[in-house]
């Protein structure tokens, strides 16, 4: 039996089920016996706080009295990490956020590309229906500029995220393949010599031109290769039982937030359940996210500000913080019961799936220098890391020493099967040992 | 304690990320892609990077070779199929990076781009039927043809392929096809082994090709300018259509290329002045304004509903309506100039906004009415004012940056690094104003907000979304304001800033700029001086903006092309 015929038999069985239900009893489809490294790159619009600082007791990490307390049932799979150093300022915390990187002041564009997540995805190859999953909070009007694009290829062309759940899901489940099929030909056949012919046009033309005048056309020559790989290599769509779809998103300039995270996450969860993608990235919203959190309890109707103002413009800052926090908390939860209920392998898809919270900007606590979490800086950043059984150590707070967030970024490639990884960024060269298992 | 305040994380402080959105367009502008450029304190704070000193010869600015927007795609699917593609929907949005989705620095290419195209040129074969293609070509006029099957009927229809390539495909390409691409495109035909198809797999590929896709434009070499190209009959054909009608050329363009008439300026000019009058170009201009302003943000408005209890979807509406309807009738009814935007004692409105403008006898029809005193230009619309506002208050800072970049286009110089933003405690009994001034008091602050805060304060008579106010948080407003970057040392409200504005060389000059980077898809720079000046200058000697608008296509950047040294 090969191992499509084994997945496609797994997923025969199921039909048409609500997205969790369909998937969730279900082990995950990658092969068991080894299961592949996945990676979440979460970001965390804003800084972290005091809020952010777990304890340890009894040799037991506890989430207790942070904003992070809906997150204790996998406290003993996390991983807390203080004390890193980057890039200040909203356009150095979200230009070198995965990229390591950071763009000039005034400038949401990196300085270079890749970030990570094109990075593995680029390792992966083709392996895989989708390189990347990138998904985001933020609304749709902020799409594509470089204040939402938190993912860059290798050329530095800017990879918008996802906006819409409904569309992530559609291009994870394609509906049954469009192409008519005259008599004769394979759908595959037609489909394949279309593509060679472009490829042979796409690389006529660019051999006419100068390397930076074809920029755009050598990264669509690039995907169209990618696209006949995939054809050729894979994965037909029967590879994973179809979930329901979610419903499209009605207002998309401000998006429900509250069922979109819901909607991201269950689609998110169904692409590496289904071996779709192995590498994403979930923004909680673009650069100093605002929301807006306008629901019982959070009540915060823009959280840039609070993050930014004094007592002034909030009448309490920090508990404000804590509440959106909180409710960002409660998501990645949600996100972890959903991977940590998937057998896979000897543990579940949690275990295999570094889950990393990154914050845009950095570890400020309110009681430094002021009475708010108005910080921007970034010489103390704090994370907080989930899964990656056998490669992270967990349950554990480790003081990175001032090592340059950059550094993390190299360490999360090489624990995700990179070795030959040597520098990552402009400043990662030097793995941070002390975080892995 | 170090960080990096840069001038959009001052924006950003106090301006908040809806206008990191909204402006996120003009955030990206202050330095190209990928080549950072750090700021030094002992830059002059605010000066244009372009400089109409006449000196400058001709030239263009180097730019790749750029994609079609999403849009232009959208469009040219619908003049080549006659039907709507939702595959286009799924592709990346377009940047407004540079202000304008067309511009190629904010343009990237992701498996969902060559996906999202794939799925497009899918849609178009479903499309197909036997009167569209005899619509294509005389040669495809058989009926009922499509249905049957065979290699027989391949061989008897393939005059209907031929056909194509002389039509339908030229089209697509905006130009004749070489003999090797037809070639490609009858091979493709041949292999399929049936009529419909063949037919199939040369729409397949004539939709994901890069003659269609991108405005390829190799042009010759223009002896007189070592790595510049001057452009052929047919890449002018397209950038007029591109520019005016976001759309491939049509049958008179395509005629007037091959005949060889672009090759006059009088040539140009006929066909850009029929194209401009055509009603596309209407639709083109207004997502010219629309970018150009941040107006595409206004659907986006959602003030607090504690703060602004009138504002609901209805004003929204009627924000979105006097807009399109002020800049359409200004540029086509009106032949307005430059300055009368800037200046209009009117406007257009209906009863959505009566409560807005403190207007009476207004109907449920968009109408030409006069503004009060304290109205003038488009800088007072509400939607202008309600977009460069914080959901529940003005922002001084945002306005001001609006002004600077959007309508000056004046780089704010980078901050120093290593600054603390940590802000002081401030009374909340203040005006904005009030409370601004002391969180920006400080040197470091002033950097930036020296040059940003005054244009911001001037116009405080306006609230959050745009109604007309005497008083902030129960204070009498103070809207004596400067423009210190060009050298307006004083003005006493919005309208005297909007009229202050009307004639200024800065604001003539910018125009220029943010139309010929719409125009031309790609950022201007120096080399772009001779083109701008005669825009410029066209406008200085009062001509309308529809004039200033035509002319961009005699000017040397027009008729020319550099791409990017390697």
């Amino acid at each position: 039996m090969t191992r499509r015929e084994l997945l496609q038999g797994t997923a025969g069985a199921a039909i048409s089920l609500p997205l969790l239900a369909s998937l969730g009893e279900k082990r995950a489809l990658a092969d068991a016996a080894s299961p592949p490294k996945r990676a979440i790159f979460l970001y965390m619009p804003q800084n972290e706080t005091e809020d952010f600082t777990p304890t340890m007791a009894s040799g037991a990490l506890s989430f207790a009295g942070t904003y992070l307390a809906a997150l204790a049932p996998y406290a003993a799979k996390a991983l807390h990490v203080s004390n890193l150093t980057g890039t200040s300022g909203h356009e150095g915390g979200h230009t070198e956020w995965l990229t390591g990187w950071p763009g000039s002041t005034g400038n949401f564009t990196p300085a270079k590309g890749p970030s990570l997540d094109q990075y593995i995805a680029n390792r992966v190859g083709t392996a895989t229906r989708l390189p990347t999953l990138g998904l985001t909070l933020a609304p749709s009007y902020m799409l594509g500029n470089g204040g939402e694009v938190v993912s860059w290829t290798a050329q530095g062309l800017p990879v918008p995220s996802l906006g819409s759940a409904h569309q992530a899901f559609t291009q994870l489940f394609p509906s049954a393949n469009v192409m008519n099929a005259p008599t004769g030909k394979t759908q595959q056949q037609l489909q394949k010599s279309v593509l060679d012919a472009l490829i042979s046009d796409y690389a006529r033309i660019n051999a006419t031109l100068g390397a930076s005048d074809r920029v755009l056309l050598d990264a669509h020559l690039t995907q169209l290769r990618q696209l006949e790989m995939r054809l050729a290599s894979s994965p037909s769509p029967a590879m994973c039982t179809t979930p329901a779809a979610p419903a499209e998103s009605g207002n998309m300039y401000y998006p429900d937030l509250r069922k979109l995270v819901r909607d991201h996450t269950d689609v998110l969860v169904a692409a590496l359940q289904c071996d779709l993608t192995r590498v994403a990235t979930f923004a909680f919203g673009a650069t100093g996210s605002e929301g807006p959190y306008d629901w019982d309890p959070v009540k915060v109707s823009y959280f840039h500000e609070v993050a930014h103002r004094d007592k002034a413009y909030t009448q309490d800052p920090r508990g404000d913080h804590f509440r959106v926090r909180s409710w960002y908390s409660q998501q990645v939860a949600y996100l972890l019961q959903r991977l940590d209920s998937i057998p896979e392998g000897t543990g579940t898809l949690l275990d295999h799936t570094l889950v990393a919270w990154l914050p845009e900007l950095g570890y400020y606590p309110t009681t430094e220098g002021g009475s708010s979490p108005n910080s921007h800086l970034r010489d103390k950043i704090s994370v907080l890391l989930f899964g990656g059984s056998g490669y992270f150590k967990r349950n554990a707070m480790i003081d990175a020493g001032q090592s340059h967030y950059h550094n993390l970024l190299l360490t999360f490639g090489q624990a995700m099967g990179y070795p030959d990884l040597k520098t990552f960024g402009a400043q990662g060269s030097t793995p941070i040992a002390s975080l892995l298992a | 304690v170090g960080a990096a305040l840069a001038i959009s994380a001052c924006v950003g402080t106090i301006g908040g990320t809806k206008s990191d959105g909204a402006q996120g367009s003009a955030q990206d502008d202050t330095s190209t892609p990928g080549s950072p450029t750090p700021g030094t304190a002992t830059a002059p704070l605010i000066t244009s990077d372009i400089v109409l000193d006449g000196t400058t010869p001709d030239s263009v600015a180097q730019a790749p070779m750029r994609r079609l927007s999403n849009t232009e795609v959208a469009i040219a699917f619908q003049v080549l199929t006659g039907g709507t593609s939702t595959g286009v929907t799924t592709l990346p949005p377009d940047s407004f990076g540079y202000a304008f989705d067309r511009v190629v620095q904010g343009q990237t290419v992701i498996d969902r781009t060559v996906q999202g195209f794939q799925s497009m040129a899918e849609e178009a074969v479903q499309l197909l039927t036997d009167d569209k293609l005899a619509t294509w070509s005389p040669a495809c006029a058989v009926s009922g043809a499509l249905a049957m099957d065979g290699p027989d009927l391949a061989t008897a229809r393939r005059p209907c392929a031929e056909g194509l390539l002389t039509t339908w495909a030229q089209t697509a390409y905006r130009r004749p096809l070489s003999s090797d691409e037809q070639a490609t495109l009858l091979a493709l035909y041949d292999g399929a082994g049936t009529y419909r198809g063949g037919v199939e797999q040369i729409i397949r590929f004539v939709l994901q090709s890069p003659s269609f896709l991108y405005v390829l434009e190799p042009g010759t070499p223009d002896a007189s300018h070592p790595g510049v190209f001057a452009l052929g009959d047919f890449e002018i054909a397209t950038r007029l259509s591109l520019l005016f009608c976001e759309t491939p050329p049509d049958a008179a363009l395509m005629t007037a290329a091959a005949s060889g008439q672009l090759r006059q300026p009088a040539g140009i000019a006929a066909q850009a002045e029929r194209l401009f009058n055509l009603p596309c170009a209407r639709k083109t201009i207004q997502h010219f304004y629309d970018q150009w302003l941040n107006l595409i943000s206004v659907p986006a408005l959602t003030p607090d509903p504690v703060k602004f209890p009138s504002f609901n979807a209805e004003v929204r509406a009627g924000m979105q309506r006097e807009d399109e309807m002020f800049f359409d009738e200004m540029t086509w009814t009106n032949r307005s100039t430059l300055g009368n935007l800037f200046r209009a004692d009117f406007t257009y409105a209906d009863q959505s906004l009566a409560g807005l403008y403190g207007l009476t006898g207004l109907g449920g029809t968009t109408e030409k009415v006069g503004l009060p005193s304290a109205r003038r230009g488009f800088l007072t619309h509400a939607s202008i004012l309600a977009i460069t506002s914080h959901t529940d208050r003005t922002s001084p800072v945002r306005r001001g940056v609006f002004v600077l970049r959007n309508l000056l286009c004046l780089p704010l110089a980078n901050p120093p690094q290593n600054v603390n933003v940590n802000l002081p405690p401030i009374d909340p009994k203040l005006t904005e104003r009030q409370q601004f001034e002391a969180l920006t008091e400080r040197s470091f602050c002033q950097t930036c907000h020296g040059e940003i805060n005054p244009i911001g304060f001037g116009v405080e008579d306006f609230d959050g979304i745009g109604m007309y106010r005497t008083t902030d948080n129960g204070l009498p407003v103070d809207t004596s304001g400067s423009v210190p970057a060009i050298g307006i040392p004083s003005f006493d409200g919005a309208a005297a800033l909007s009229v202050a504005l009307a004639d200024r060389p800065e604001v003539e000059l910018c125009f220029a700029r943010k139309w010929l980077r719409f125009g031309l898809g790609r950022l201007e720079d120096q080399r772009d001086a001779t083109s701008l000046r005669a825009l410029v200058d066209l406008g200085r000697g009062g001509r309308a903006l529809q004039d200033v608008m035509l002319a961009l296509t005699g000017t040397y950047a027009f008729a020319h092309r550099a791409p990017p040294a390697n």
